[in-house]
């Protein structure tokens, strides 16, 4: 049975978001709220109803001017999300609003059908074109629905639609809104948020496999040291993934002889990990606050604060990407490594090269990364013609997509190292244990990516370790066993 | 507030506070009674691991590299701290502006004020009775990453300590700590004793003082702002689009800098930490001398001045269209600085690069985020100066002056002289009728 969500313009909430994110269904209703603001008209808004001058098909070709059908799509849920976030805003203009249009908007969220929205569409008043012919029936355009993309045209075919009729106000409301972009910064914080604690089991599985120092991630050097709240999860996500750990102890270093005499501390990209990793959960905390804030506010024509925020979100995965790029670096020298085969080789060195290419592919993945860094903020303008605001919000969105791919395949790659570190560390020292979830993070990844003994094609074990690490499988199965990660 | 004292106990320290202490607002900058207390605590623990039968703690009672398993008596700690600055006391370029790294000392007694660090309250004093006296170390502005500004703070801890060499700004003269010291009849030297020199190098207090000022400059800069607009919509409102709504985001957007650097005044940052145990304390070693969060923010605030850029250009643009094209010359200086404002918002906070043979293999570059942060709010700054010329000259040539000096009552400069001119003029003006903070002051003889 499917939970039932009533929106009123002013009760959605980031958790239902999450839970459209994870694939649910609501069974949608909507108050009409009382305080109406039949005053306003959208009759003045931006570009695309200049050309309104007439009824019925004048409409839909002002709208096609603005929509390409080409390239890549964005992620499917991004369109479900922003029918949400329309539906929601409508509910509080249900009066200068066609009831086709808020029944069309329920009817698609009742059914799951998620709008498969263009790349292309690089601006929010072409994004949300392109939903609003999708809704009024656009034949060739894209919809997702009971697992398969289907072409606007047979679906509603399929569900017995016909054409919307639009108003002019409905045009010109569903146009001026700022849809499409909260919904990319939805999904990208979700992204973001897995990211971030997919990177803390990297850094867990790393401390396995060189016997890190855990003193770092003392309660009190967080909790009365420097007491952000980021700072203090990230602490406590490692400690719990290692609890029980015999590798990362002074026993453990000991038996293993990688050290001379007791390790006083690791380097900076382990030991400053809570530091750091907690810098890019802010980022990431202040975006999702604003969101928050937003779902139930949907910004007309611009939201530069969401750009912003997105913009420094980028700059908190790029320095997610710099940290794990050097953990990487570290495990394919026996010195840092504290004894770790050289470049991490199974077996027969010389003859066999092990990983240190596969490191230097996070390197370049890293550089890339970092040509992305430049914020889109520093691109908006008033435009010299029209005079008006040019916001640069769904942009960085765009760009905050191929962030959150790279990193996917960084951390990919640190988590197939530390693997291979931890499988070379256990292989000399037998009899000791991980910790609970770091063993668990270990064995789920090798149902993917196995040890590597021999020379083996590098290339299909990096994307099946990129895929571990975006389809959230090794932290799905350590949150089994820890329970949800901060 | 002249008569007053404020008390620092490492808990409570705004921008506000440290913005009034440093233009004299209060009679002088005490340690809280509390506090000093807590330092007496955990000094006393450092004291009894200077014992002749203590263990060894590192980081404590043992010298650093290969002397890192070996106890030192205190006798070889006052020696090791007489030296041990020089070597981290890197910096090359332009001094930094006075203002900067004597509030630096200010922020550091304040953190060191907490107790964790375990040094002497006396400590503590002495860096507020440089502070409270004026005195500024004389440090280069490059050389720090961020992760720790060791080389700035090894110049502070040489003048707390009155080491030989250590050199300050004091009332505009650049001199010897010592000499300084003497003349105001301070002591001239001040013994560091085991733990003071680490605790007041690590962590990346320059960086902080230069994000405060960094906040100070930008709620100044709003505020300028908002008063030019006052001039501009008096008679007839300039209508820009979306203007509100970008002031807004630019206010929640710097909330959240203004809160965390508030935060940042008030961590622990160095190592290692005593923490409190059944028995006495514990020394923990961490990392809190990363402060990504403060490059970060001072990342965040380029890109608002961005964006707030654009329409302080749009304003000009609208003048010199009414002017029929007379602020030309307006316009276009103000372009140049729109243009440098944006080739600063490149984060400095998306770069690392691994330094000390790969032990310190992730740096935030933080110092450098804070500074580009400051030179935007200068280029800002100068291009409020020119809108303010824009409203100047245009107000003269409509032969009413009245409306400029309602809202900027002193300023008084030539308006019929050269463009550039007056808008330098004005920039001089409102940086001292609003206490803005460069990176960088040219004094005579550097």
């Amino acid at each position: 049975m499917s939970a039932s969500l009533q929106l009123d313009g002013s009760n959605l909430k980031m958790e239902d978001m999450a839970a459209v994110l994870a694939g649910k269904i609501f069974k949608v209703s909507i108050v009409k709220s009382h305080s109406q603001t039949s005053e306003r008209s959208f009759q003045q808004s931006d570009l695309p109803t200049k050309s309104f001058g007439e009824q019925g098909e004048g409409f839909l070709d002002s709208l096609r001017d603005w929509v390409q059908s080409d390239g890549e799509l964005l992620p499917k849920e991004v369109g479900l999300l922003s029918l949400y976030l329309l539906l929601n805003h409508s509910v509080k203009h249900s009066d200068v609003l066609s009831d086709g249009l808020l029944q069309r908007v329920l009817l698609f969220v009742n059914h799951g059908i998620e709008p498969c929205l263009h790349k292309e569409n690089r601006t929010e008043t072409s994004a949300m074109s392109e939903l609003a012919l999708i809704l009024y029936g656009e034949e060739e355009l894209l919809c997702y629905h009971q697992g398969q993309f289907k072409a606007v045209g047979s679906l509603f075919e399929e569900l017995g639609l016909t054409k919307l009729q639009y108003t002019r106000e409905d045009v010109a409301f569903i146009t001026g809104l700022c849809c499409v972009s909260t919904a990319m910064s939805i999904y990208a914080a979700a992204e973001a948020s897995r990211l971030t604690k997919t990177a803390d089991i990297c850094v867990a599985m790393q401390l396995e496999a060189i016997r890190g120092e855990t003193g770092a991630f003392d309660r009190r050097l967080h909790e009365l040291g420097r007491p952000y709240n980021s700072q203090i999860e990230v602490a406590e996500n490692v400690r719990r993934i290692i609890k029980d750990s015999e590798f990362t102890t002074e026993r453990g270093r000991e038996a293993y002889g990688g050290d001379n005499g007791p390790r006083c501390q690791d380097a900076i990209s382990i030991r400053a990990v809570p530091q750091t990793h907690g810098g890019v959960r802010d980022t990431v905390k202040w975006l999702k606050e604003q969101l928050d804030k937003d779902i139930n506010d949907i910004a007309e024509k611009s939201n530069p604060l969401i750009g912003y925020l997105l913009d420094l979100v980028i700059v908190g995965l790029i320095d997610l990407g710099n940290i794990s790029e050097r953990r990487s670096f570290r495990l394919l020298d026996s010195k840092m490594s504290y004894g770790l085969p050289m470049n991490l080789v199974g077996e027969n060195p010389g003859f066999n090269h092990g990983f240190p290419v596969i490191q230097a592919a996070a390197t370049a993945i890293l550089a890339e990364m970092k040509l992305l860094a430049l914020p889109n903020t520093a691109f908006s303008k008033i435009d010299h013609i029209t005079r008006k605001y040019v916001c640069t919000t769904l942009e960085s969105s765009l760009k905050m997509l191929d962030a959150i791919s790279l990193l996917n395949k960084i951390l990919g790659i640190e988590m197939y190292m530390a693997a291979q570190g931890m499988d070379l560390a256990k292989s000399k020292l037998v009899d000791f244990e991980f910790g609970i979830g770091s063993k668990e993070a270990l064995h789920v990844f090798r149902n993917f990516v196995q040890t590597v003994k021999v020379n083996r094609f590098a290339s299909p074990d990096m994307v099946a370790a990129e895929k571990v690490v975006t389809d959230g499988i090794v932290l799905q199965a350590v949150e089994d066993i820890v329970g949800n990660l901060k | 507030m002249k008569d007053a004292n404020l008390y620092i106990d490492g808990y409570s320290l705004t921008v506000e506070h440290i913005i009034e202490a440093v233009r004299g607002e209060w009679k002088s900058v005490r340690l809280e009674a509390e506090a000093k207390a807590r330092c007496e605590s955990s000094r006393a623990q450092v004291s009894r691991w200077l014992g002749s039968d203590a263990p060894v703690v590192y980081g404590v009672n043992t010298g650093l590299g290969n002397l890192k398993d070996t106890a030192l008596s205190p006798e070889e700690h006052l020696d090791w701290n007489k030296t041990i600055p020089y070597p981290h006391a890197v910096g090359v370029g332009e001094y930094l502006n006075p203002v900067i790294t004597r509030t630096s000392m200010l922020i550091r007694a304040n953190v060191l004020s907490r107790g964790y660090s375990g040094v002497r309250p006396q400590l503590i004093e002495r860096m507020l009775e440089i502070f409270n006296h004026g005195i500024a170390p004389a440090v280069r502005e490059l050389g720090s990453t961020g992760l720790s500004d060791l080389g700035p703070l090894a110049h502070n801890a040489m003048v707390v300590g009155g080491l030989e060499e250590a050199q300050v700004f004091y009332k505009g003269r650049h001199m010897s700590a010592q000499a300084c010291f003497q003349e105001l009849g301070m002591e001239d030297v001040f013994p560091l004793e085991c733990k003071e020199v680490l605790s007041q190098m690590n962590g990346s207090t320059m960086t902080q003082a230069i994000a405060i000022f960094a906040c100070h400059n930008m709620q100044q800069l709003l505020e300028i702002e908002t008063r030019i607009e006052a001039i501009l919509n008096r008679d007839q409102p300039i209508i820009i689009d979306s203007k509100e709504r970008v002031d807004m985001a630019v206010q929640k957007a710097f909330e959240i800098i203004l809160n965390t650097v508030n935060f940042e005044n008030n961590i622990t940052c160095d190592n290692p930490l005593l923490f409190e145990v059944e028995d006495g304390y514990e020394a923990v070693m961490g990392c809190n001398c990363s402060n990504t969060q403060v490059g970060y923010v001072m990342d965040l605030l380029n890109f608002l001045i961005a964006d707030k850029a654009n329409y302080i250009m749009e304003f000009i643009n609208r003048l010199d269209f009414e002017e029929g094209g007379r602020l030309n010359a307006i316009r276009e200086a103000a372009a140049a600085r729109v243009r440098l404002i944006h080739s600063l918002s490149l984060p400095a906070s998306a770069d690392s690069i691994s330094t000390k043979a790969n032990q310190e293999d992730h740096v935030e570059f933080s110092f450098g985020a804070a500074r580009k942060a400051l030179k935007a709010l200068t280029a800002y700054q100068s291009l409020l100066s020119y809108l303010l010329a824009a409203a100047t000259k245009t107000d003269a040539v409509r032969k009413n002056t009245s409306k400029v000096l309602e809202v900027f009552p002193d300023l008084n400069v030539n308006t019929t002289g050269s463009s550039a001119n007056l808008a330098a003029s004005i920039n001089h003006y409102l940086t001292g009728k609003f206490d803005l903070v460069s990176l960088i002051v040219k004094t005579d003889g550097d």
